[in-house]
């Protein structure tokens, strides 16, 4: 029994570790962010000071509207598009081939695809700006919601199709009757997903903006900001998109819950 | 012959996958209120068959005809007949009622007609308790009657069940079988059942297709594929059947003999076209084959190699000289031989002409 208490405390002490090394810095990010003096050498005290700061920032506030643009119509594209490529794919023969080319997106190097996908808008003779970068994120985010809908297919019984048109729907109101909602936390879940990764997409965001801030983007904004120091107004900004993101990953795994 | 008209009639049909023939060249008419039984080892077509006349294949020749009418291009959602799927395929996101409803929202039933024949039907199968239930929420049985409900609320004029009673257990399903046809002659829908269990079809149907690799090898009654078995094929797959095998030795007027190696020559009825010479198979049933403790003229000596209580019955095993195969013999178990016989007494075992059956192989 005493040894059995004895693992328990190690394996305590052990996780206690893993998640001190994961959050730690984040912490740290937190608790400066409500730091008066602003400086990461020493804490003066508690203050929303840097927020209101950031209330006032024109510039950030561009960032972050553009950003919600990109996110939103790249989410938009890539999961109408994703969601059919996965029922595509599902019909057809499983083909490894098939299967690598859809989701190589999704593995190869960003820094890669930036510049493919910048190569490929200056061959074409194409104006960047937002909506270069709306379409260069759909091009991954449609991998990612296609792998989240296939997984849900996985379990889906085909015969519910051949049913519904057994009892007289076409195949457009099978979609939407029965295939859509039947898969939606799947699909929900694959936009969420697209989302996300959106909102915080870099390197491929500066590749194919073009200049100028009407296509700044908030990373690209927080990166230009943090070339000159790290500022108390980005760790308030970083805080926030923690909470919003925490927020949104609780949501993701409450539906996926909800669905299983 | 005063026969009801058939409401599906499929002609030459032909279905190839590939390089595999599924259903080849059949033929068959199914009447008007009838229990129609497409019955066969798997591989054999038979689902093919009905998804075929459901309209989710296209053959790839002959046609299949709805009341007289061409369906064969018509699309499965425009086709009066509806399905049951071995899965059920319910759907999961719906109510059982919304799922019995589905099919005449489709077709833009209004209220109240809608309700009225939601619960019409839900009655039918006593389900109208768990009307609000989903799917998940249901035993396998219940289940099984929300997918019969949904497809029979459409009225179809042909109700397809493929295996309708695979997923049940065997008490349910043997329960079930009554249910499907007591069922069917309350609504006088015609039914048109895929099914690989023989005593299934046996116990359901008025009338049975019998496939084999893609055609049909016997179309009759229960009683007809098991007394007047066509081919060595229906012959061995209804019930239990001897085979012996030989060679044509005499050809009479719907009688047959065969030379039968070690046993001399045997006869019995024949309602195939034969061949002297040609190889035939003679084919007894079981419950046919009689026991005789002492020599008969015509019988065949052997010795019991087994005997197997089966309640009512008896089952043996009766080795015959020379042959590697035993002679299966049932025996009721109130029989006057039965108390008597034991592994290792000789026997001769005989039959009367007509119960034995000569068939081309």
């Amino acid at each position: 029994m005493r040894r059995i208490t004895g693992e328990r405390r190690l394996l305590a002490a052990h996780l206690g570790l893993v998640y001190l090394f994961l959050y730690g810095p984040i912490a740290v990010l937190v608790a400066l962010s409500f730091n008066k003096s602003g400086l990461p050498t020493a804490w003066t005290g508690f203050s929303v000071e840097w927020y209101g700061k950031l209330l006032g920032n024109e510039a950030i506030h561009a960032a972050v509207a553009n950003t919600l643009i990109v996110a939103v119509a790249s989410t938009l594209i890539s999961t109408a598009i994703g969601t059919l490529l996965a029922l595509g794919l599902e019909r057809l023969r499983s083909s490894a081939l098939l299967d690598a080319l859809v989701y190589v997106p999704m593995i190869i190097p960003d820094i890669v695809l930036a510049i493919a996908l910048l190569s490929f808008f200056t061959a074409l003779k194409l104006t960047l700006g937002l909506h270069s970068i709306i379409v260069s994120h759909a091009v991954f985010n449609i991998a990612f919601v296609c792998v989240v809908v296939r997984t849900r297919l996985k379990h889906f019984d085909t015969s519910i199709i051949e049913a519904s048109i057994d009892l007289g729907a076409n195949e457009i109101r099978t979609f939407f009757r029965i295939t859509l909602p039947v898969i939606f936390p799947g699909v929900l879940s694959g936009a969420l997903l697209a989302f996300t990764l959106s909102v915080d997409e870099f390197i491929i965001a500066y590749f194919t903006a073009g200049a100028g801030p009407a296509s700044t983007t908030f990373p690209m904004q927080i990166y230009s900001m943090i070339r000159f120091g790290v500022t108390p107004e980005i760790n308030a900004v970083a805080t926030i998109v923690l909470g919003v993101s925490f927020f949104l990953v609780l949501l993701s795994q409450r539906l996926n819950r909800e669905a299983a | 012959m005063n026969r009801p008209a058939a409401v599906i009639e499929v002609a030459s049909v032909a279905k190839r996958f590939g390089p595999v023939t599924a259903v080849d060249d059949v033929s068959a008419a199914i009447r008007e209120g009838e229990f129609f039984a497409l019955l066969g080892p798997s591989g054999c077509g038979k689902t093919t068959l009905l998804r075929l006349i459901a309209g989710f294949e296209q053959p790839d020749a002959g046609s299949i005809l709805l009341d007289g009418r061409d369906i064969t291009r018509v699309r499965p959602n425009r086709r009066p007949v509806n399905m049951m799927f071995q899965s059920y395929a319910l759907f999961p996101h719906l109510t059982v009622r919304r799922n019995v409803a589905y099919g005449l929202e489709m077709e833009a039933v209004r209220e109240p007609e809608l309700s009225r024949r939601v619960n019409e039907t839900l009655d039918l199968v006593q389900l109208a308790d768990l009307a609000e239930r989903r799917p998940h929420q249901l035993s396998g049985g219940q289940r099984q009657r929300v997918a019969l409900a949904r497809a029979l609320v459409k009225r179809p004029r042909v109700l397809l069940l493929d295996e309708p009673l695979a997923a049940l257990d065997r008490k349910l399903r043997e329960q079930m079988q009554f249910e499907l046809k007591r069922l069917q002659h309350e609504i006088g829908i015609t039914f048109l059942v895929v099914t690989h269990d023989q005593e299934e079809a046996m116990a359901m149907a008025d009338r049975i297709a019998l496939l084999d690799r893609g055609r049909i090898a016997q179309l009759d009654t229960p009683r007809g594929l098991y007394e007047r078995p066509a081919t060595r094929f229906v012959a061995g797959f209804i019930g239990m059947m001897n085979f012996l095998d030989g060679r044509v030795s005499r050809i009479g007027n719907g009688t047959a003999a065969i030379e039968v190696p070690g046993c001399g020559p045997l006869s019995g009825t024949s309602a195939s076209a034969l061949a002297m010479g040609q190889a035939a198979v003679l084919a007894v049933r079981p419950e046919r084959v009689r026991l005789s403790l002492s020599p008969l003229p015509g019988a065949l000596p052997g010795k019991v190699a087994g005997v197997a209580y089966l309640g009512q019955d008896l089952l043996l095993q009766v080795g015959l000289a020379d042959r590697p195969q035993p002679l299966i013999v049932r025996l009721g178990s109130a029989d006057a031989i039965a108390a008597q016989v034991q592994p290792g007494i000789q026997v001769w075992s005989h039959w009367s002409e007509p119960d034995a059956g000569i068939l081309g192989d």
